[in-house]
């Protein structure tokens, strides 16, 4: 965190913002990497982070995770001008990416696509709806509910009737 | 981060995403696994309908009607919608279900009114996808990219007067008629196989291909026999890739261009076809090579400078027994930082040119590079010529450059040091 936060004063992100989360705990992070969140941008924009940014739908563990990610990604437009060094954080990033992601289990990971819907990141919104759709892709609908403890709350008759009111995307 | 294990494992997370988050999720989907979560429970009974990223596979079907009939309940049950992407493609595999079909048009046409911004088709390798022209009008669609696609003359004439936004296209493999692309919003252009293995050529004598695109960022123009580069008002362009075939130019004629086109090419490459010679004629080859190298030396000669070219690659068109051209390439570029030369087999006559050549009098080869860093000359492990070329560039380069060798025809690759004999 500390050598992403010297990265980025070169790019005027040098400004630190206090990010606080539900259950109280605070994050103190630069601008530059506050503000792939484009609501957070907003509000840099809007000269409304004095007081520190208070998010009270995202959980201290969740925010953790978030601001990880974000400070990884901070390089990425930095990085962009130098190709060649670009190439080298790019392949960490991926690596970082996929790591992340791939030990991201049930609530964890839906808690991390509200954060992400909320704060605006689309990179992490992306990639972490990308793994739920993995997760459902090449399922049957009981196979989904079973993965995911989906309730099926029609009647054996209802099920059957959308099924078949929808068969032109089931049958072959 | 610490659920209990009764919450882990019972309750139902993704089922309390708002309806956007589910959405996204499923445009990660294909739509027709993507529509089957409409029985899970009545939460997600509606939620596919709002899906504004399709993607179609028809190699998810085992019959063309059973896609068809696909296809035309979702454009009826999907309703007014907006899109956003529409995605329709098949498995480049044997037996798989093709797109092409009277209705799949009307499909296209949903999309566009449907104000899709991005719209991929790739049809069944077999077959070319038959695109009607007639309902290519939106003010929203910004990305095409066809693959296996007819493109006649009329349908890209109408495409950018009927759709204002276009930013990129892409073709790739398609069978394309049209030779002119003119167009004012076009940022980023593809083009390349324009005939593809499976097809005779679409021309079978030589046409202009004219390039008009005053705000074109990104070219990349690949294996075009037939067609002959014309390009007229790219000089917004920074980014071209061009390969050229060796049946590229009919001529001498003066209005070939492609490197006085692009003043402004930040990173160019401009190679050629890389041919066996084995069952060629090679008469016929060196002929056809020797046009090539003419028109694009002339085309050199045009040229002012590059002021903002870093990286260029090229072939051995620029290299002639006295450098002369090579040295004049490098003096066009005083910002290059990396140059690479792929040197080609030189046979017949050019090898006899270049193991009789004379120095009549110490040429004048001095060019000012100052932030060339590296240079990369990729050739076969005994090409007599590198040695003229690496000493010509030590020279006047700062720093010493990387020369790489690589032994044509094996496919392998190896560095080692400057190879300078002396």
């Amino acid at each position: 965190m500390a050598a992403a936060a010297a990265e980025a004063t070169t790019d005027g992100g040098g400004k630190m913002i206090i990010l606080i989360s539900a259950d109280g705990k605070r994050f103190e992070v630069t601008e530059a990497v506050a503000s792939q969140s484009q609501l957070i941008s907003n509000m840099i924009e809007d000269d409304c982070t004095e007081n520190g940014v208070r998010l009270p739908n995202v959980d201290g563990d969740i925010l953790t995770m978030v601001v990880d990610y974000c400070n990884m990604h901070a390089g990425d437009a930095a990085a962009a001008g130098d190709t060649m060094k670009a190439s080298s954080t790019e392949e960490e990033l991926k690596k970082f990416d996929a790591e992340l992601v791939q030990a991201l289990e049930n609530p964890v990971l839906f808690k991390l696509i509200l954060a992400a819907n909320f704060l605006n990141i689309k990179s992490l919104l992306d990639m972490t709806c990308q793994r739920v759709a993995d997760m459902m892709s090449g399922k049957t609908p009981e196979q989904m509910r079973e993965t995911f403890s989906i309730e099926n709350d029609f009647t054996p008759e209802e099920e059957a009737a959308i099924r078949q009111e929808n068969a032109w995307a089931f049958d072959d | 981060m610490r659920p209990t294990v009764l919450e882990a494992s019972t309750y139902d997370f993704i089922s309390s995403l708002p309806d956007e988050s589910l959405q996204h999720i499923l445009s990660f989907m294909t739509t027709r696994e993507a529509i089957q979560t409409c029985v899970l429970s009545t939460r997600w009974r509606h939620i596919w309908k709002s899906v504004q990223r399709l993607k179609i596979k028809a190699s998810e079907f085992t019959s063309k009607m059973g896609f068809v009939n696909f296809m035309d309940n979702l454009v009826l049950h999907r309703g007014c919608v907006p899109l956003d992407s529409l995605c329709m493609n098949t498995l480049y595999q044997y037996g798989s279900v093709s797109l092409n079909h009277h209705n799949a048009n009307t499909w296209v046409g949903y999309a566009l009114r449907s104000n899709v911004r991005e719209l991929h088709i790739r049809e069944h390798y077999s077959e070319y996808f038959d695109l009607d022209h007639s309902s290519f009008k939106s003010s929203h669609l910004k990305i095409l990219r066809l693959c296996y696609v007819c493109i006649s003359d009329l349908f890209i004439e109408k495409l950018f007067s009927g759709c204002p936004a276009l930013q990129d296209l892409v073709m790739v493999d398609c069978c394309v008629y049209a030779t002119r692309f003119s167009s004012t919003s076009l940022k980023n252009l593809t083009f390349t196989s324009h005939s593809p293995d499976n097809g005779d050529s679409v021309h079978d004598d030589y046409k202009d291909l004219v390039i008009d695109t005053p705000s074109l960022v990104s070219l990349h123009l690949e294996y075009l026999p037939f067609l002959a580069p014309c390009l007229v008002n790219v000089s917004s362009v920074a980014k071209a890739y061009i390969r050229l075939d060796d049946m590229s130019f009919p001529c001498f004629d003066t209005k070939y261009n492609i490197l006085s086109g692009l003043s402004n090419v930040t990173k160019l490459k401009l190679l050629n076809e890389e041919y066996d010679d084995e069952d060629e004629d090679e008469d016929e080859d060196d002929s056809f090579r020797s046009r090539q190298n003419e028109v694009l030396k002339r085309d050199l000669w045009r040229c002012q400078s590059f002021n903002n070219l870093k990286k260029l690659s090229v072939y051995d068109w620029c290299v002639d027994v006295d450098l002369s051209v090579l040295i004049y390439l490098l003096r066009c570029s005083p910002i290059i930082e990396k140059f690479t030369l792929h040197l080609g087999m030189i046979e017949g006559l050019a090898w006899e040119q270049w193991m009789s050549y004379q120095q009549e009098e110490t040429p004048d080869l001095s060019f000012s590079c100052e932030r060339l860093k590296k240079v990369k000359i990729i050739c076969a492990q005994d090409d007599k010529r590198v040695p003229a070329i690496v000493n010509a560039i030590l020279a006047n380069a700062n720093s010493l450059p990387e020369i790489v060798g690589s032994a044509l025809g094996l496919g392998q690759m190896y560095e080692h040091g400057p190879l300078i004999s002396d």
